[in-house]
């Protein structure tokens, strides 16, 4: 079973990870790309939980900084914190709504834009006042959302539809 | 306590220790032999599959973008007609001009970008990230493409290369914070910086005195001072605010990169990489 989750998790990120590499996933909203990583990684933890959401967003953190030049690493910290904190909603009782886990991802996602900025801030990568700042996180956080349903549905089917385990 | 080692909290605290652990390898020593060749590998398992995806996609996306954009289209082929027909009367005018320039540099052993052997390639993607203004090309250090070579293309620089694998490379756009380049101001011969201020923000030029004179519209090529990342005389960018407030030390000038980044399609790689290396 664990090795089961374990290649479902990896179909998942190459998937998103080459989606975002092609002509298909490289066009921008108001000049700034969305981030279909991030979404798939925040999209696994609301659907498996926290550890599973870390690991994922660990995997396709590295991932994703392979194609960049920035210290490598930097996207897997953002992206350990995106999964984790939507894989929170395995603490509530019970089943969780697919409203909810839709909401979840898409504030995730608001909240690892901002991170990123954050995290850019102290490695003296950019300046976070610049005018374009709260464009980028709105606009990952909002194509995020809209997009969230199409990875809890791709999630849902790589692990099928029960609940996760609550550690 | 108990709630503080529960497994999902140790998983993520030990992830957040590996994480920033890379980071700071990487950091420290960007060209870490090790963290570099990770970068290849995952580059070589996505590169072949993206290049499947794209060419199967492509007359796809290229019908879709035909139909929604077919004014714009016929707009533009108008434009370039134009402009061809411009072009090829500023061609013979230049062709004696370049012959001159050429001639009179190899007499005075002057460095200019025409005489620059080129590589040209492919734009195959831009850099999917936020992190980083960067398009990738389709020639790497198989073709002889090196970290430092200057990319230029759409009649002006496009930036750097900054990563090579044996079949890609990746080119920082002037526009990307994290670049600067050196710039020789028209007429007055004046040096200054100019800065990356973000995806469709204009570049911001600095070190100019206050009182030189500028105009709008004057293009800015590379001073290619000792030391500098790029050769002198490559055309850069076009000034488009100059001002002059009261007690500043330096003037503020706002440039626009003459490459069209949204649209650009072949480039050429100049065979010239700066005396330090540029990586």
């Amino acid at each position: 079973m664990r090795f089961l989750q374990a290649v479902a998790v990896v179909a998942l990120l190459l998937t998103a990870v080459v989606f975002q590499n092609t002509g298909l996933g490289q066009a921008t909203v108001l000049g700034v790309h969305p981030d279909y990583t991030m979404v798939v990684v925040a999209a696994i933890g609301a659907s498996r939980g926290r550890e599973l959401g870390a690991v994922a967003g660990f995997l396709g953190g590295l991932a994703v900084d392979a194609f960049v030049t920035t210290p490598f690493g930097l996207s897997a910290i953002v992206y350990v914190v995106v999964g984790y904190l939507a894989g929170e909603v395995e603490q509530i009782d019970g089943g969780v709504p697919f409203a909810v886990r839709w909401l979840v991802v898409g504030l995730v996602s608001l909240l690892g834009e901002a991170l990123f900025v954050v995290a850019e801030f102290l490695l003296g990568l950019t300046n976070p006042l610049h005018a374009r700042v709260l464009e980028q996180i709105v606009v990952v956080g909002g194509v995020n959302l809209i997009v969230a349903p199409v990875a809890l549905g791709l999630a849902r089917l790589a692990f099928g539809s029960s609940q996760p385990r609550v550690a | 306590m108990t709630r503080l080692l529960e497994r999902p909290r140790i998983t993520l605290i030990v992830l957040l220790v590996l994480g920033l652990t890379l980071v700071t390898v990487s950091f420290r020593s960007p060209t870490a032999a090790k963290l570099g060749s990770v970068r290849t590998l995952v580059a070589d398992v996505v590169d072949p599959i993206r290049g499947a995806i794209d060419a199967a996609f492509r007359p796809f996306a290229t019908t879709v973008r035909g139909a929604v954009d077919y004014s714009q289209a016929e707009a533009k082929l108008r434009q370039l007609e134009a402009e061809v027909s411009q072009a090829k009367l500023l061609e013979r005018e230049h062709a004696a001009a370049y012959e001159q320039l050429t001639a009179l540099s190899r007499l005075l052993h002057l460095p200019w970008v025409g005489t620059i052997p080129t590589l040209p390639a492919e734009v195959i993607a831009t850099t999917p990230s936020n992190l980083q203004l960067s398009f990738v090309i389709d020639r790497g250090s198989a073709a002889g493409v090196q970290v430092g070579n200057p990319v230029v293309g759409d009649g002006g620089l496009a930036g750097r290369v900054i990563a090579v694998t044996p079949s890609t490379a990746t080119v920082l756009e002037i526009t990307d914070p994290t670049s600067v380049v050196g710039v020789r101001l028209p007429g007055s011969g004046q040096i200054g910086a100019m800065s990356g201020e973000g995806a469709s923000a204009p570049l911001s030029v600095s070190l100019i005195a206050p009182g030189t004179p500028l105009r709008r519209g004057a293009i800015l090529t590379t001073s290619g001072l000792q030391g500098g990342l790029f050769p002198p005389g490559i055309p850069a960018a076009r000034v488009v605010s100059v001002s002059n407030p009261l007690n500043a030390l330096q003037e503020e000038i706002e440039a626009r990169p003459l490459v069209d980044y949204g649209s650009l399609s072949y480039v050429d790689v100049l065979r010239w990489t700066p005396a330090g290396g540029g990586a």
